[in-house]
């Protein structure tokens, strides 16, 4: 029900930027205004009978699983897990044929804890600059949460360090983005 | 005039192919190839940094080095397709719809194979319909105008909202929204700033870089990162991956046609200025998909869905050179620097370039080549090991790529803010592939929506004016049959499927 609630959430928010493009396109010009509103309604038409759809099947959804509370227990069909145990009422988990817990699935946290990983990153290319955000992000996101041995976190690191201050500002003359700290010692010196 | 034509062929084979001269194009690929792997930095990018080093050589060292950079480029923007489903460039996203979904098989070796050979055979095809058809393009190529290259758009678009998985509804949702997010910007006439929000940032519009490093190598890392997968394809070791690059290169004779019919469709698209690779590849895609008499498994890794876009995308190197040269049109970046330092060295496209320096020209096209060639070649010794990197645990790739894929949304244009472009692409990408939503018509249509609107306004002046004479313009009326035909496959197919079914 969640993961249909959250497909409804992703045509509802592609339909909030369509209606938020035919908004904004009324006070442009008739010049301007007339490819993006050509493309706009269309789409906004689409959006409206995709987003119908996924209501009509989180409701059917919700439906069969209310049925499906009301119901005894199911049986778990397979004979390695020992043909009679009783399978926990989670959607779309199966029973792993002979383990004994359930494998519950932990997908939206691993969701959450990623983007999160992402959101550091980007913080520390704000504040500690390109040259030293990304490979301190590259060092802690392997030794920290995929628990990767050192050598391996800091070679990595090490590596994407070189490929930045060598390849990329030095050779090719990318000018690397210094960060808040980098503005703050420039300012300094 | 075809003797002519051929004897200056043979003449620039003997420069572009002779000693010292050779080792310019074999510099320029090498190089080309070595930094399509540096994120953010494309082939293009390297060509215009190496414009100012050459301003002071001859014209033919500099023609021949800008012929291997071009060339270089084009195979290994695949290899990151087929490898992280992350294009290297435009078209090669029409290579990560069957390469990605091979390598996630274990099969990245059979999709680099193929696509290795694909890519040097479609060139070697490109060059030779070049040399023959040079006499003749000229007058094909000033057919095109404005309305029938917003047709050759229109067209584009819808093919691939059409062969693309997700329903054909999602589709035309995506490709709506690419388009809208197109716009953001100056508009193309009136100058105009729309849908900026009062930001500076927006000014020029969403760059497509940050755009697709979001949409697919960010999403796809959020996506293997709660896969709970080992590793890309799956596996925790190389030894257990299976596929062979004899295997790909079979299929590339096996479907002999379909490579010599994309090969075909990648020169002439190519040629047409201001449409680019990216259609031709999904033509091609599009093709190989509606030709396929068994329906194959197109979208689910396919070797014939990397098979026809990649002999497109290296076939369309050769046609996209003839406008450059001929009228001074670039049709794409590359080819707009490429124009750039044929100026800077004195050689003005146009008549007399085609006609006094024509061996000059065909020594530019024996070296795009060459480079091609060796790519491909390079590519194919490359293979395991590149393969090999499908199996390298997901607590290293997952990392790496995200820090890859934030350097290189900022490397373009320098600007922090690409970065959290990127970031938004992402999340948006990664919901998207999530709940069924496909991305590539999204990111296509992001990418031609500028060419779309900008010929739409030459098209609707014309006929205000009074000078769009349909009858005078049977090549409009082709494009307007098929562009008809591609939107209503879907339900002839679908009927023909239920009758089968019945």
């Amino acid at each position: 029900v969640r993961s249909r609630g959250e497909a409804t959430a992703v045509a509802g928010v592609m339909l909030m930027v369509t209606l938020a493009v035919i908004v904004a396109s009324f006070p442009l010009g008739p010049v301007a205004r007339r490819l993006p509103l050509a493309v706009a309604i269309p789409t906004l038409l689409l959006l409206a009978f995709e987003l119908g759809r996924e209501v009509r099947l989180a409701r059917e959804r919700h439906g069969a699983e209310r049925r499906g509370a009301e119901a005894p227990p199911a049986q778990c069909p397979s004979a390695a897990c020992g043909g009679g145990a009783t399978a926990p009422r989670i959607p779309n988990v199966q029973c792993g044929g002979g383990a004994s817990a359930p494998r519950i699935p932990r997908r939206h946290s691993s969701e959450r804890v990623l983007f999160g990983w992402i959101g550091v990153l980007l913080a520390l290319v704000v504040i500690a600059g390109m040259a030293a955000g990304v490979p301190l992000f590259l060092l802690a996101y392997m030794r920290v949460h995929f628990r990767e041995s050192w050598r391996a976190s800091l070679l990595l690191s090490g590596a994407i360090a070189l490929l930045l201050a060598a390849g990329l500002q030095y050779l090719l003359g990318v000018p690397l983005h210094p960060g808040v700290i980098g503005g703050w010692l420039e300012a300094a010196r | 005039m075809i003797e002519a034509t051929a004897a200056a062929a043979v003449e620039g084979a003997a420069i572009a192919f002779s000693w010292p001269n050779i080792l310019y194009p074999l510099a320029g690929t090498l190089l080309a190839m070595a930094v399509a792997f540096l994120p953010g930095v494309s082939g293009v990018t390297l060509m215009a940094l190496a414009l100012p080093f050459t301003l002071t050589w001859e014209p033919l060292p500099a023609v021949l080095l800008f012929g291997g950079l071009v060339g270089g480029a084009t195979f290994m923007g695949s290899v990151t397709a087929i490898l992280f489903n992350v294009p290297g460039t435009g078209p090669s996203a029409a290579t990560l719809l069957d390469g990605y979904p091979l390598a996630q098989q274990g099969q990245a070796r059979t999709a680099l194979g193929c696509a290795a050979l694909s890519s040097a055979l479609g060139s070697t095809v490109g060059v030779l319909l070049l040399v023959a058809l040079v006499p003749f393009m000229t007058g094909a190529i000033l057919a095109f105008g404005a309305p029938e290259l917003l047709l050759l758009v229109a067209w584009g678009l819808v093919a691939i909202a059409v062969i693309t998985r997700g329903g054909i509804v999602r589709a035309g949702v995506a490709t709506g929204l690419g388009l809208l997010l197109s716009f953001v910007g100056h508009d193309p006439v009136t100058g105009e700033l729309r849908f900026t929000s009062g930001t500076l940032f927006l000014w020029d519009g969403i760059s497509l870089v940050p755009a697709m490093l979001g949409l697919f190598s960010i999403a796809e890392m959020v996506s293997l990162g709660v896969s709970g997968r080992e590793s890309i394809s799956g596996v925790g070791t190389a030894d257990r991956l299976t596929g062979s690059v004899i295997a790909g290169a079979r299929a590339v004779f096996q479907h002999f046609g379909l490579f010599l019919r994309s090969s075909v469709i990648g020169t002439v698209v190519g040629a047409i200025p201001g449409i680019g690779g990216t259609v031709a590849s999904f033509l091609a895609y599009g093709h190989a998909a509606q030709s396929a008499k068994d329906g194959g498994r197109f979208g689910r890794g396919d070797i014939r869905g990397v098979l026809a876009p990649e002999a497109a995308h290296d076939a369309k190197d050769a046609g996209a050179l003839v406008p450059v040269l001929a009228f001074g049109i670039p049709g794409s970046d590359a080819t707009a620097v490429l124009m750039a330092a044929l100026v800077l060295h004195g050689l003005a496209p146009g008549r007399e370039l085609m006609t006094t320096e024509l061996p000059l020209v065909f020594a530019l096209i024996w070296s795009l080549f060459l480079s091609n060639w060796v790519t491909s070649l390079l590519g194919l010794a490359l293979v395991s090991p590149l393969a090999r990197l499908t199996a390298v645990r997901v607590g290293v790739v997952v990392p790496l790529v995200l820090a890859l894929a934030t350097v290189g949304a900022f490397a373009e244009q320098h600007r922090v803010g690409d970065v959290v472009i990127a970031t938004v692409f992402g999340a948006a990408g990664y919901y998207m592939k999530k709940h069924g939503w496909p991305r590539i018509p999204l990111v296509v249509a992001l990418l031609l929506g500028p060419s779309l609107e900008r010929h739409l306004h030459v098209t609707l002046r014309l006929h205000t004016l009074d000078r769009l004479d349909l009858a005078a313009r049977p090549l409009l009326l082709l494009l307007g049959v098929l562009l008809a035909a591609t939107l209503l496959w879907p339900l002839v197919a679908r009927r023909g499927r239920l009758e089968v079914g019945t």
